[in-house]
């Protein structure tokens, strides 16, 4: 179905606030599986995204749709969000993590435990390989938009694209990336 | 399974993450300031807890086309200097 993001942004600033909704329901779930990939726990991640929505709403006058995206936009402002949030935070030991996401009681060991090594491997990412790979491998955005989410030329997302692939490979014990 | 099907299903797993079911309704509780944040502390509506809202459209936005206002504008200083020339005449006589 296809949603007129432009009407809804124009009904919002002449006032009509329930229109806003439409955008968060429209947006809700990648966002919070964007940030929740970033900062690896549920509760942060549902505050960040919360917050840039708010600031979304606060700024929307000042979007600039020539420019980018709604979609694009609110990326950014959770993506700054979100790396704040892990300067702010204390380094995570694997225990401690919210992820893995899974833990079926089925699940064999194995499969388990590749998943964790790849979910510490994620984590231990520097924070600007770590949302552009989230960003390119996970949400499967085109590496131009990730440049505008970034605010860095196309040739930095690739590099630091090719760099945390490089840096998950290391830390695995086997290698998964092609 | 091979190390790319692991990759794969690993990226599945990640993607597999919706947000809460009441999201949209804490993000617009949180617009009109009937809850404060995520942890679902709710203190009702106070409208000091009540976000901004957007600003109205500017400039650029509105609906008056620039050009239209600029062509006011100049209008108007065309106007005042008229004004002012003519004072000047009345106060130093030419001649």
């Amino acid at each position: 179905m296809h949603v007129d993001e432009s009407a809804i942004i124009r009904q919002t600033l002449d006032g009509n606030t329930n229109a806003f909704r439409q955008l968060v329901e429209l947006h809700q779930h990648r966002l919070y599986r964007f940030v929740c990939n970033i900062v690896a726990d549920r509760h942060t991640a549902e505050e960040i995204a919360q917050d840039s929505f708010l600031k979304a709403y606060e700024k929307l006058s000042t979007f600039d749709s020539t420019r980018a995206s709604f979609q694009t936009w609110l990326f950014r402002i959770a993506r700054n969000r979100s790396l704040n949030a892990l300067c702010k935070r204390k380094p995570v030991t694997t225990e401690e993590n919210d992820i893995p996401f899974e833990s079926a009681p089925d699940e064999r060991l194995e499969r388990a435990e590749w998943k964790r090594q790849f979910d510490v491997a994620l984590d231990q990412l520097k924070p600007e390989q770590k949302t552009v790979f989230v960003l390119a491998e996970i949400e499967e955005m085109p590496l131009r938009e990730i440049a505008i989410i970034e605010d860095v030329p196309l040739g930095t997302v690739k590099s630091r694209l090719s760099r945390a692939k490089n840096s998950l490979r290391q830390s695995l014990t086997f290698n998964p990336i092609d | 399974m091979s190390n790319q099907d692991r990759y794969e299903q690993w990226k599945a797993s990640r993607k597999d993450v919706p947000a809460p079911p009441d999201f949209a309704d804490s993000v617009m509780n949180r617009i009109s300031g009937e809850t404060p944040n995520a942890e679902g502390e709710t203190t009702g509506p106070h409208e000091s807890q009540k976000v901004s809202a957007p600003p109205q459209r500017t400039f650029a936005e509105s609906s008056v086309s620039p050009s239209l206002t600029l062509l006011a504008t100049c209008a108007a200083i065309v106007v005042f200097a008229a004004r002012v020339a003519h004072m000047l005449s009345i106060l130093w006589p030419v001649g």
